[in-house]
């Protein structure tokens, strides 16, 4: 991969997150369809409380059903340290990848245990004279958010999603390859509020990926079956309410 | 020529991926303030809206910390209409006199059994039993001396005449009310009334169409409750019904913080940054705001200020200025 690629892919990356940074920085006040003003909540407390006991007491689902809980959105980013192991490992991890980072958003209860739904973008890159080596799984989460206390929360779920493999080799030439695969694997994440619109936050994955080769020389470890790759993710960083 | 595509593939993902994790709706909730007990209270007539059921986590035990010093909110629904019309001094005293049938004294509900218009003013005579007394009543609209006229509709009256007018009168606080039994005959009558009011000169002071909210500025209480300076914003009395505030989102009792950027001190200069963007031949304007709203917290309603962003969009077809 000559350099102008590599040039290309590092600005697109760039530019896709610097869109998503400049929606945060710069984002307007809450839609005024999201938030119900207080004179309509009190409105509704009135009239409920104003329904005779009878028809409380032969209702008692819609009378005490709770209500949806609020939910929040939160913009994480943060460090991502993965190790790497199965077959694919051996071929990968011959490179230190300094430049590895996650960026996400998650969505949960601010109050209760809720489920939670997400997307996380993952990359792990690293560029050496005229080789790169790029990974980048785009996985959504389906979980449950579980509060320990006040101010944190326990995040389980399971991540499913794409990764996409480039590898470029100069000195192996049949070690070049891209490849296009599934990826699964559980997850856990702790959440502590530092302010009322800040995280911290720690998470850690184990994930399995599967690839096919889109682009090789038929030589690749993926073209010679060796197309599986573990890895344990262990991320840090910072979220932000959207 | 193959690593030039496979670039831009993975060009694209970047870039998909970007675009497709942009944020979400900015959140419903902000940092909660403590309500704040006052008793001065916005006077107004109020739009009733409809809006989602409140969100909670459990049923609360306790009312929300409900406040007086907040504009009061009307069941009645004012519409926002500006009567213009082309019509002669002759068409609008036609007009009043075709409708003597389809209007009825506010209050009492009577029929009108005399009505006596000309080009400058209308009196009307009406007559009801009142324990068993037939008793009689009139009311006068001097053409030269009105004020504002608004367009209402009463939902939740248990009568006919859901539809009807408020017609304000210099140095009166309290409007002639008429009620009308469709909306076609209260827009008509309001037209007519309007015509000459018009050709006798009144000063009229109609709603601006181009955003449909009465203003006023905010109190003490207020202010401080909303966590804000008294002069950093005015607070919204009662939205129109078919407004384009209405359509933007606005609910009474919001407090207006900026238009286009540009902090507000006072309703004056919420208008005049209206009609001005509107008059530079801009479609929309970004209206910034604080709404009070509530969530819930250990079972309780916990009242909060949120951040909003309005975006109003002209309609620029006709209506008095």
């Amino acid at each position: 991969m000559n350099k102008k690629i590599r040039v290309a892919i590092v600005a697109a990356f760039l530019f896709s997150n610097a869109f998503l940074f400049c929606g945060v920085v710069f984002a307007d006040g809450a839609d005024p369809k999201t938030v119900t003003p207080a004179w309509i909540i009190e409105k509704e407390y009135e009239e409920q409380q104003a329904q005779p006991n009878e028809e409380a007491q032969t209702q008692p689902e819609t009378q005490t059903k709770p209500a949806q809980a609020r939910n929040q959105n939160l913009l994480f980013f943060g460090y991502d340290y993965p190790i790497l192991s199965g077959p694919l490992a051996s071929s990968l991890s011959v490179w230190n990848s300094p430049f590895n980072f996650s960026i996400g958003i998650e969505d949960f209860s601010q109050e209760i245990s809720s489920f939670l739904t997400g997307v996380e973008v993952e990359f792990f890159i690293t560029m050496k004279g005229d080789d790169m080596r790029l990974q980048m799984n785009d996985m959504v989460m389906l979980g449950y958010s579980i509060p320990l206390a006040k101010v944190v929360r326990l995040n389980l779920g399971a991540r499913l999603g794409l990764s996409l493999l480039g590898v470029t080799d100069s000195v192996s030439p049949a070690n070049t390859y891209f490849a296009l695969g599934g990826i699964a694997g559980p997850e856990a994440a702790i959440y502590a509020q530092a302010a009322p619109d800040f995280w911290l936050w720690v998470r850690g994955r184990y994930s399995i990926a599967y690839f096919m080769a889109i682009k090789s020389s038929g030589l690749s470890p993926i073209d010679t079956g060796t197309n599986s790759l573990n890895c344990i993710s262990l991320e840090a960083g910072l979220a932000f309410r959207i | 020529m193959k690593q030039t595509k496979l670039a831009l593939v993975i060009a694209v993902a970047l870039l998909l991926v970007g675009c497709s994790s942009a944020p979400p709706p900015a959140p419903s909730q902000s940092t909660p303030t403590t309500p704040t007990q006052a008793t001065s209270g916005a006077q107004a007539f109020g739009a009733s809206q409809t809006s989602p059921a409140p969100q909670a986590s459990t049923v609360p035990t306790e009312a929300p910390s409900k406040s007086d010093i907040w504009p009061k909110i009307y069941d009645d629904e004012t519409y926002m209409a500006t009567f213009s019309s082309n019509w002669s001094e002759a068409e609008a005293v036609g007009a009043i006199k075709n409708l003597q049938n389809s209007f009825i004294e506010y209050s009492i509900g009577a029929p009108i059994s005399e009505l006596d218009v000309d080009p400058y003013g209308l009196r009307a005579k009406y007559q009801y039993v009142e324990n068993n007394y037939l008793k009689a009543g009139s009311l006068i609209i001097p053409f030269d001396q009105v004020k504002s006229i608004l367009l209402e509709h009463f939902p939740k009256l248990d009568k006919e005449y859901k539809w009807g007018l408020f017609v304000y009168l210099e140095g009166s606080t309290s409007p002639v009310s008429l009620r009308t039994p469709t909306r076609d005959s209260a827009e008509r009558l309001g037209k007519a009334i309007f015509a000459l009011a018009k050709a006798r000169n009144a000063k009229l002071l109609m709603p601006n169409p181009r955003f449909g909210v009465s203003l006023a500025p905010l109190s003490d209480a207020q202010a401080k409750a909303a966590g804000i300076d008294k002069s950093s914003g005015v607070i919204v009395a009662y939205i129109f019904k078919e407004s384009p505030a209405e359509k933007a989102g606005f609910s009474p009792q919001d407090i207006i913080t900026s238009v286009a950027g540009k902090p507000i001190h006072n309703p004056d200069e919420v208008f005049a940054e209206i009609n001005a963007a509107a008059a530079s031949g801009a479609q929309q304007i970004k209206i910034d705001g604080i709404r009070r709203s509530y969530k819930i917290e250990n079972k309780k309603y916990l009242e909060v200020f949120v951040p909003i962003t309005y975006t109003l969009t002209f309609d620029q077809k006709g209506g008095a200025q």
